[in-house]
Parts: structure tokens; C-alpha cells; sequence
């Protein structure tokens, strides 16, 4: 019936199909970075010798198509919203392809996240953050974070392990998987997600159920990010209740008491409304507790401004709680030492984090054509997966030979999927990112 | 971001549709498309999904069919997988299974509270929506926020919040705008306009000016005659939409820094074609079916640019 369109239809097709960019073609894989409920993340160089991280999504559950149901909301709403905006401290999204039902998303590369500093710090130089880069990073945050306020965006899981920073000293606020609008819902926002944000930088306003929040949820999780950098641990640090069976949200007593034991029990004086939320019954039978902050500050941050800013960010009242836009203007930032440009430049080198851990035997879904890293922990090449072959030590730029010289590029359109295997133990530092 | 957008192609790239064939002229696919995004307004008013939602699934769609054909996609399948895909970006989710209902009970004209949610139809509906959201995923190039004219015309009733038959009116011509190409023709504020200056024609009835000077970017001269009536609309409210245009692109043109009345005819054209296009798709209908549209079908007003039909 339709014989004369179908040649052009098929030219056409051919045409695109040569014009489609192959994930592995376009990107050498440096090795694996990370995994999480979404997928996983590869540290990558295209061919001008850039660095990129990749996201993969998982298509689904391994090996069970049937319940596939489509491209999954985060993956969405993390390619709607990073398509729309620009700013030095967020995580800027390159790319996406769709090959294979997985979404790759490719974002610019950053050497270190907040949470590898802390570990850096209490693991390797077992000292405190300096207030300066303590300064500079809480700064940019705060920066990064004004902007997507101003563009009505809520992060809704701001954690050290999602804060970015590139070897330049610069943050970069990454995963916006969780993130959406903010501006005139139409709906309730409980009712979308009934629960967001790790439970230990979770603001008290969603600990005792409110239906509705704003922004102040975010800069709530920036004074849990601010005490963390501060002590090297985090500040209020609760075991999660689960949900029970019928997915009811249960009530986060330990989390609570974690946080009013350094701020006080909140009481309606200053927090006329906390009185309507659901959860408020329970929450009168809560012991009370005294305000310790300023004694928690005093070892910690070590400056009168410093310690106002926390209290600011802390109020129990989101209405009363600082916006991220008044707290960048906060006095703290204006008195010695001031916030840099790059967060790493009172840093002698030797006290800069290394850079990101990946490896390399522990990304089976994306081995086609692995390379590996000189130098590195070379670890088992992942078996059968096509001949993995050696990087020549490599000033950047020098991509020629692995583009060109491969024989394991032939045939990614065959990319057989490969099930994951369980991560594995050298990797429970990233691991930890994700609760629940 | 309209000035430079990557969906907008001019109107002479429409008789090189993918679906053209020797047989189905471009009148052919026009009317496919039409009934498509019918079907994908039906779906989606079933699933009670938010309007904004609705003009997002239409405008993927029109996306869809400039890069692919109507005879590798069928339009049912491509209508549900834009609606399925608009509820994930528009927070208004839906599960599925819930589409894929709907879908059949279209089809088949079943009550959806009596399709058993795992009949082997609601699977087959489930794997072509998802077949299709492959390719809609990458043939809108993950663009995944949409602009659409309703929300141009929320500003300009706020410019004017009185005349409630002109809003109704305008709403309607912006919904109907859908099962036209006009989304991937002219930028939302175009199609805003023509449709307000249609509204308000269409709502003046016979003693109404004529189209040609509410569009003219200068106001009609004094000496040309006035309407013959005591109860003339003012010349001012007839011209509402079209300064409103001229100021808010004005807006953006001096911070461009490049202000030209040359610029402004463009656009002048632009609603002209629109306007046109929208009133060549009234003209069309089938009006014993759809005798409510008899007024406006009857425009059959054609401006000075000629559109689309190259007979």
C-alpha cells in the first residue's frame, strides 16, 4: 500500500541509525564510580580528552521485562530539569542517549564530593576542615542553591555525598533526581513522593509530617552539610523508622530526638505552627530537651558569625528558617578568613583530597571495551566481555590510539545485556550515599 | 528561546513530512495528525490529566510525526505514549497499566471499569506505548519542557480580565491549535495572538472589524470607514492583543538590542499565517457534524501571505 515510502522510510532510517551516537563509541570508560537505586556511574573521557561522568540508568530490574513500565520519573525529571538551567555550582548535564532502554546521562566530571573530603579528613589527615575551605564550600553551595531557588527548583536531597567539587576547588551541586518545581503546585507535594530527603539531613517540618514545604526543606540539609564539614560527622545522626507494610510513614522519634538534643525541643513560641502538623501529638511526648548549639559550636566552628549562620538555618519555623539567598549574605562570609573562588586555595596539594576511587572490575554492564587505568589498582578484567586493552601513559589529549586502535569497538550494537553482580566491598565508601 | 528554537520549520518543510506519499498528500496527513491528537485530548481527558499536560502530549506529537511516519507509528500508539511520557513531566502521574486501559477502552468502546486490568490486549497496549516512548524519548531530543500558547493567553486576560465570551473563545482556538501543526510552525506567543484576535472577531459578530486591520501593525487610518453601527467596538480593545505582542517582544528585542519595526513585520506575517492556518482547519470541518463551528468556519479569510495549500 505504501511501497513508495517505504525505500525512502528506509533511507531515511539508515541514515539515522549511522548518525546515532553509541555511548561507547563517543566515550573511552575510565572505570566505575559508583551504584545506587538508579543505576550506576562511570567516570569517562571523550574523544577531545574530556573528563564526563556518566550516569547509567537501569533500564529495570534485571532480567524481569515484564514489569519494564517505561523511562523511570527520575531519570526525567533529572533530564527536564538539568536541560533548563546553567550555573557554575550545579552539575552541568552534557548529554543523554538512549540506547539498549537505559538512559545514559552524561554530566561534566568533578574529582571529589563533599562526603570523600569528610572521610579524607577523618580517615587520612585526621584534622579538622580549615575554615576557609570550610567557608568557600559552604559559600558556593549557598550559591548554587540561590540559583535553583531562584528557578523554583527544589533539590530535596542535598547530602555531602551528592555535593561536588571539581579539582579546581570549585562546588558543584549534582543529582537532581529528586529535584521538581516548586512554583504554585497543584498538587500537594506530599503527595507525589511521600518521602524525601535522607532521613539525617531531613528537616523537622517533614520528620512530623507536614504536607506542604518550600525551599527552607533544602537550606534545613545545608546546615546538616555546614555541621558535617564542621565535625567530620554528621550532626544528627538518627536511625530511619521504615515504612510498615502498608507504606504508611511511621513517626521519626530517633531522628527527632537526635536533632533536639543538640537544638532544643522546638516549642510553638517560636514555632506557632507546628501545632497543625500530623505528627505533633507524638511529638508532645517527646521528653524536652535544652538548646546545646552554641556549646556544640564552640570546638566546631569556632566564630560567633559562624555560629549565628547554623542558628539561622536551624530555625525549627520554615518560615523564620534563612533562605539560602539571605544566608549567603550573612555576616560570616564577610569576615576573615573570606570564601575563595577555588575552595582548595589555602590547601598545600599534599592535603588535597586524591582524586575519586574508581575501578575497574566492577562494571559489568558497561565492560565492552574497559580501559585500563596505569598506574591504578589494576583489578580482574571482567571475563568475556571483549578484549580490554592497555592505555598508553598518557599525557591528556593523547585519545587517538584508543578510539582508532581498538578492536573491541566492533560491535556495541550487539551490547548483550549483562546482569549486575552485587557491588562490592571497596566500594562501601559510595555506598553509604543512599539509605533506605 | 523562540527566536531560535529548533522545532519551529517553516511551512513549506510540511510537504516533507515523512509520511507524504504519492497517494496520501499532505491534506492526508494533515487530517491524520488532526484525528491523533484528537484521540491523545480524549486519552488524556479520560486519565484526567491537568490541561498543561494535554498541550505538552500535542505539541511531542507534532514533534514526533516531523521525524517519523505515520506509517511505521500509528497514531493511537504515538498519542499514548506522549500522554503516558506528559504525566512523568508533568508530575501528574499515571500508572501504566492505567494508560494502556484507557487506551483499549477507546478502541473498543468498553466501559474501562469493566477491562480486566491483565487481559492480553492491556498487555499489548502496555508494550506498544513503551515501544513508542523509545522512539518519541529520542525523537523530541529529551526536550521535555514545553511552552504553549494558553499561557501567553493567561497574560493577556490579565491584560484585559473582562470579556469573559473573548476568554472562552481564545482558550478554545488554543486547544483547537493542536490538531493543526501551529506548534511546530510559529513560537507560543503567535499562535496567542491569533487566536485573541480571532476570539475577538468571532465574539464582536457581524458588525465585528475586519481581521485584516486588527493585525496591521499600524492602527487603522481615520479616514477609513467606520463599522456602521452605534455600538462599534473600540478600536483600542480590537488592537489589545496585537500591542500587547509588539510590547512584550519589544521587551525582549531591546535587551537584544536590536529593535526594528522590519523585525515586527515578520511577525505581523507570522500571525497573519497562523491566524490563517487555524481558520483554513475551521473551514474544513464537517459542519453538519459539528454545526457549532458554522461562524467561524465561515471566515474563510485569507491574508495576504498564502498558506500551505500548493495544489
Amino acid at each position: 500500500m505504501h511501497t513508495d515510502n517505504i525505500d525512502s522510510m528506509r533511507m531515511y532510517r539508515a541514515k539515522r541509525d549511522a548518525a546515532h551516537v553509541f555511548v561507547k563509541t563517543k566515550y573511552t570508560i575510565l572505570g566505575f564510580i559508583s551504584s545506587g537505586t538508579y543505576g550506576r556511574v562511570y567516570k569517562v573521557e571523550d574523544s577531545s580528552g574530556n573528563l564526563r561522568a556518566i550516569k547509567k540508568f537501569k533500564p529495570d530490574k534485571e532480567g524481569e521485562v515484564a514489569t519494564y513500565t517505561g523511562i523511570s520519573q527520575s531519570a526525567i525529571r533529572e533530564i527536564a530539569l538539568n536541560r533548563e538551567i546553567c550555573h557554575e555550582n550545579v552539575v552541568s548535564l552534557k548529554e543523554v542517549i538512549l540506547e539498549d532502554k537505559s538512559i545514559y546521562m552524561i554530566f561534566e566530571y568533578a574529582d571529589h564530593d563533599f562526603l570523600q573530603l569528610i572521610h579524607h579528613h577523618s580517615q587520612t589527615l585526621r584534622c579538622p576542615i580549615s575554615t576557609s575551605v570550610l567557608k568557600s564550600l559552604t559559600y558556593q553551595l549557598l550559591n548554587g542553591l540561590v540559583y535553583l531557588h531562584s528557578a523554583h527548583i527544589l533539590h530535596r536531597d542535598l547530602k555531602p555525598a551528592n555535593i561536588l567539587i571539581t579539582a579546581q576547588g570549585q562546588v558543584k551541586i549534582g543529582d537532581l533526581g529528586l529535584a521538581r518545581l516548586s512554583a504554585q503546585p497543584l498538587q500537594q507535594l506530599l503527595l507525589g513522593d511521600k518521602v524525601v530527603v535522607t532521613i539525617w539531613y531531613r528537616a523537622p517540618e517533614l520528620l512530623l509530617g507536614a504536607k506542604h514545604y518550600n525551599s527552607s526543606i533544602d537550606c534545613w540539609a545545608v546546615a546538616c552539610v555546614l555541621a558535617e564539614l564542621a565535625s567530620l560527622r554528621p550532626i544528627f545522626k538518627g536511625e530511619e523508622a521504615k515504612l510498615d507494610s502498608k507504606k504508611n510513614v511511621p513517626f521519626q522519634r530517633d531522628q527527632l530526638l537526635r536533632i533536639f538534643e543538640v537544638l532544643g525541643s522546638p516549642n510553638e513560641k517560636e514555632w506557632p505552627s507546628v501545632v497543625h502538623l500530623l505528627e505533633y501529638p507524638s511529638l508532645r511526648r517527646l521528653d524536652p530537651y535544652p538548646n546545646r548549639l552554641f556549646d556544640w559550636c564552640q570546638s566546631r566552628i569556632r566564630s560567633q558569625a559562624g555560629y549565628d549562620l547554623l542558628r539561622l538555618l536551624f530555625m525549627y519555623d520554615p518560615d523564620r528558617r534563612l533562605s539560602a539567598k539571605e544566608a549567603l549574605g550573612h555576616a560570616w562570609f564577610t569576615e576573615d578568613p573570606l570564601p575563595t573562588a577555588n575552595a582548595f586555595a589555602s590547601v598545600s596539594s599534599n592535603q588535597i583530597p586524591p582524586p575519586r576511587r574508581i575501578t575497574q572490575d566492577d562494571a559489568p554492564s558497561m565492560s565492552m571495551n574497559l580501559v585500563h587505568q596505569t598506574g591504578n589498582n589494576q583489578a580482574n578484567a571482567p571475563g568475556g566481555n571483549g578484549p580490554p586493552f592497555s592505555q598508553p601513559p598518557q599525557p591528556t589529549g593523547s585519545t587517538q590510539s584508543k578510539l582508532s586502535g581498538s578492536g573491541g569497538l566492533g560491535d556495541e550494537r550487539a551490547a548483550v545485556y549483562v546482569p549486575q553482580v552485587t557491588t562490592k566491598p571497596h566500594t562501601n565508601l559510595r555506598k553509604k550515599q543512599r539509605l533506605g | 528561546m523562540s527566536k531560535h528554537n529548533q522545532w519551529l520549520v517553516t511551512t513549506d518543510s510540511l510537504q516533507h513530512y515523512p509520511s507524504i506519499t504519492s497517494n496520501e498528500p499532505l491534506e492526508k496527513i494533515l487530517y491524520d495528525l488532526s484525528r491523533g491528537v484528537e484521540f491523545l485530548f480524549r486519552l488524556g481527558t479520560s486519565l484526567k490529566l491537568p490541561s498543561p499536560a494535554l498541550f505538552t502530549a500535542a505539541t511531542w506529537f507534532h514533534r514526533f510525526y516531523l521525524r517519523y511516519s505515520l506509517h511505521d507509528f500509528h497514531r493511537q500508539d504515538v498519542a499514548a505514549a506522549c500522554v503516558f511520557l506528559a504525566t512523568k513531566t508533568e508530575e501528574c502521574g499515571r500508572k501504566l497499566r492505567d494508560v494502556a486501559k484507557v487506551y483499549h477502552s477507546k478502541i473498543t468502546g468498553l466501559d474501562p471499569a469493566l477491562i480486566l486490568s491483565d487481559s492480553k490486549e492491556v498487555d499489548q497496549y502496555q508494550a506498544s506505548i513503551l515501544m513508542t516512548e523509545e522512539y518519541l524519548l529520542q525523537a523530541i531530543c529529551f526536550d521535555f519542557t514545553v511552552e504553549s500558547p494558553h499561557a501567553e493567553l493567561v497574560d493577556l486576560f490579565v491584560a484585559c480580565p473582562d470579556d469573559r465570551a473573548v476568554q472562552d473563545y481564545a482558550w478554545t482556538f488554543a486547544h483547537d491549535s493542536y490538531r493543526t501543526p501551529l506548534c511546530v510552525l510559529y513560537p507560543p506567543r503567535v499562535i496567542a495572538t491569533a487566536c485573541f484576535v480571532l476570539a475577538q472577531y468571532i465574539a464582536q459578530g457581524p458588525n465585528s472589524l475586519p481581521l485584516d486591520s486588527r493585525i496591521s501593525f499600524s492602527p487603522p487610518s481615520a479616514s477609513l470607514p467606520t463599522p456602521p453601527s452605534h455600538k462599534a467596538p473600540s478600536p483600542d480593545a480590537s488592537r489589545l492583543a496585537i500591542e500587547f505582542f509588539v510590547l512584550s517582544e519589544t521587551d525582549v528585542r531591546d535587551v537584544a538590542g536590536e529593535c526594528s519595526y522590519f523585525l515586527l513585520m515578520n511577525e505581523a506575517n507570522d500571525i497573519i499565517d497562523a491566524l490563517a492556518f487555524l481558520l483554513e482547519y475551521y473551514s474544513v470541518q464537517d459542519l453538519d457534524l459539528h454545526p457549532y463551528i458554522s461562524a467561524i468556519a465561515r471566515v474563510g479569510y485569507l491574508g495576504p501571505s498564502t498558506v500551505l495549500v500548493d495544489s
